[in-house]
């Protein structure tokens, strides 16, 4: 229920303030569209949790005086935006002019797509640790009940759960999940409708979902990585931000003066004029261009080899020390004298039993060999009771370097050819 | 020496990158979009779209399938084979970028909301309410530091020799339990979680420590302290 209702209060809240972004496409003469309106104001309710909390961090408020001043912020900024777009008269360009039967088709197969993620984001775990690096700074808000200066989106965490009663981990992956996740292809779809059209918008909606499910590179991308850490500072980031921010700079672009425009197609012209003449050369532009494509498609294949063969070396590598370790194995002791003195087995449970060791000259290196696999031999087998054949397991034994539980006397008596 | 050359400058992209793929996608579809406008004449007035990695790849996948689509090919079946073709190559491309992020090698069900393995969550409650020095393998504990922050942990406390040492030991099956209870001690760690898939020579309970939880999955150690 928690996380039905703050998903419907986040894109309310977004609706709002992204009336700030109709204000501001009207003054760049385009059109605001629904997904950009959400995702922008989606991106300043972000921010402006942000600030407040990094201000109450900076300031050690307690968790709920730094919520009622995020509130009375992002109440001012939804206010004013409405007031802005008001007076300036700035529509909203809908979704799609005709909603036909493809479209819809296709809307219903990415929102599809996007509900299987956030699924699979609340009901399985990623086995490394690791994801979950930051979240302390949000269980430390939810102990304490204090903000402190640390990562923002985990300040907003902690600040929600402070305020709720949920634990930050319950927050992150039970309750955000369907709205962050939901809100940064809101952020994708605002920029895949500005630069694309028709199917294309599915096509490129696809590509981006399979990038993020199949795009998890290593250990270092895991903040940036959406189906991760979609409550990560550098998601929202990565893909919210640049990607909403993306578009009104597009827009403003496409807003150049009149003036400049004809200036820009009179160079344009030139332009073309001089590049067809020096299309008739060998070395030209184009030709260049081509080399160019050729080296980066050789370098991409290159990288692609040898990226194989490293994963696949890494891969066989993996569990060798692991592996080498759990398997029975035997080491021959070589005395003072150079020669063979006894054999460590070490088994596949760790214990060790030893065979020999000689006389008491060997003390020494028998106490470095054997410390080198552990101080306790389990069972150790003697060639007889004299100086030459037991001195050193004596030794060691008496002086309590290594702990012989059992100690066996193989008689050479006994021993027949 | 070229190779020699290239295999070092892929080893350090692939030490920040991981498996590089999906920057090499970034890549070469950014210089696809370029050729486009180049080959077509005009400036792109998108170009900002780039601050958007993956939207990149996807407008690159879209505009190649829709220009193999829009190929003038005879027969409506040779057209609608190089367009699947098209978008396999597409698909292949976009899926070899990384590791999946769902896979059995990757992650698991849930065991519960919080994302933690049961077993921890039942050595961490088995610890006394208040503030606690705890020693953990340094893979468990981001765990305890996201469930609470009243753990003062190894990872935190311990640098230099202290922490190589702990990291070396752990790591195998057949730790030295002196060496890593002599550490507690000096460091006044009350408790230590170890995992139950090691085998030391000589346990920890001859340490100065007494067994205080055992589950599937790791025992919990308290400091033997004199009444």
């Amino acid at each position: 229920m928690m996380s039905i209702a703050v998903f419907i209060l986040f894109f309310i809240l977004s609706f709002l303030l992204g009336s700030w972004t109709d204000t501001v496409m009207a003054k760049l003469r385009r059109e605001s569209t629904l997904p950009l309106r959400i995702a922008s104001g989606g991106c300043i309710l972000i921010v402006t949790a942000m600030a407040a909390c990094l201000i109450g961090g900076a300031a050690h408020l307690p968790a709920n005086v730094t919520a009622i001043v995020a509130l009375c912020a992002l109440i001012v900024i939804a206010v004013s935006g409405i007031v802005m777009k008001k007076r300036t008269g700035s529509g909203l360009k809908v979704l799609w002019p005709h909603f036909d039967q493809k479209s819809a088709a296709m809307t219903a197969v990415c929102a599809l797509i996007t509900a299987l993620q956030v699924y699979g984001a609340v009901s399985y775990a990623f086995e490394n640790a690791h994801v979950l690096e930051g979240v302390r700074a949000a269980a430390k808000v939810f102990d304490s009940g204090r903000m402190f200066t640390a990562d923002p989106m985990m300040l907003i965490v902690g600040l929600l759960s402070r305020i709720t009663g949920v634990h930050p981990l319950n927050l992150i992956f039970g309750v955000l999940p369907a709205t962050l996740i939901t809100f940064y292809y809101v952020c994708y779809a605002a920029v895949i409708f500005e630069v694309t059209d028709g199917y294309k918008r599915f096509v490129s909606f696809v590509a981006v979902s399979l990038l993020n499910l199949f795009g998890y590179q290593s250990q270092v991308l895991i903040p940036a990585t959406l189906l991760l850490s979609w409550s990560g500072t550098w998601v929202f980031i990565i893909h919210g931000l640049l990607g909403t921010a993306s578009v009104i700079l597009n827009a403003c672009m496409k807003a150049l003066p009149d003036k400049v425009r004809a200036d820009e197609n009179e160079i344009n012209d030139e332009l073309l004029e001089e590049w067809d003449m020096k299309n008739h050369r060998i070395i030209n532009a184009r030709n260049l261009a081509i080399a160019l494509g050729v080296l980066a498609v050789a370098l991409i294949g290159t990288i692609v080899v040898l990226n194989g063969k490293i994963n696949s070396l890494y891969a066989a590598t993996l569990n060798l020390q692991e592996d080498m370790n759990s398997r029975c194995a035997m080491y021959e002791f070589v005395g003072a004298e150079g020669k063979v003195e006894g054999y460590l087995l070490r088994g596949s449970d760790g214990t060790l039993s030893f065979i020999g060791g000689g006389s008491s000259a060997n003390a020494d290196d028998l106490a470095d060999f054997i410390g080198k696999y552990g101080t306790s031999v389990t069972k150790w087998y003697v060639y007889g009771e004299d100086e030459e054949s037991a001195g050193a397991m004596r030794t060691l034994t008496s002086n309590g370097t290594v702990d012989a539980e059992k100690v066996f006397v193989i008689s050479a008596d006994e021993l027949t050819e | 020496m070229i190779r020699e050359l290239f295999y070092k400058l892929h080893t350090a992209f692939r030490s920040f990158i991981g498996e590089g793929n999906a920057v090499v996608l970034f890549v070469a579809a950014s210089l696809f979009i370029l050729l486009i406008c180049l080959s077509e004449k005009r400036r792109y007035r998108n170009m900002f779209t780039v601050m958007s990695p993956l939207s990149t790849i996807g407008l690159a996948v879209s505009e190649v399938i829709d220009r193999v689509a829009g190929a003038g090919y005879a027969k409506p079946v040779l057209k609608a084979a190089a367009v699947l073709f098209a978008a396999c190559l597409s698909i292949l491309a976009v899926t070899s970028s990384g590791k999946l992020v769902f896979s059995g090698e990757l992650c698991e069900k849930a065991e519960n909301e919080m994302h933690i393995p049961a077993y921890l969550v039942d050595a961490m409650n088995g610890i006394p309410e208040g503030d606690a020095r705890v020693l953990v393998p340094y893979d468990r504990a981001p765990y305890f530091a996201a469930y609470s922050s009243r753990f003062v942990l190894s990872s935190d406390i311990l640098k230099g020799s202290d922490e190589s040492v702990i990291r070396t030991e752990l790591d195998g099956i057949h730790p030295d339990m002196k060496k890593i209870a002599g550490i507690a001690h000096r460091e006044g760690f009350e408790y230590v979680v170890l995992p139950v898939d090691i085998w030391p020579e000589v346990p920890i309970t001859k340490c100065g420590y007494e067994l205080v939880l055992e589950n599937e999955g790791c025992r919990l150690y308290r400091e033997v302290r004199d009444p």
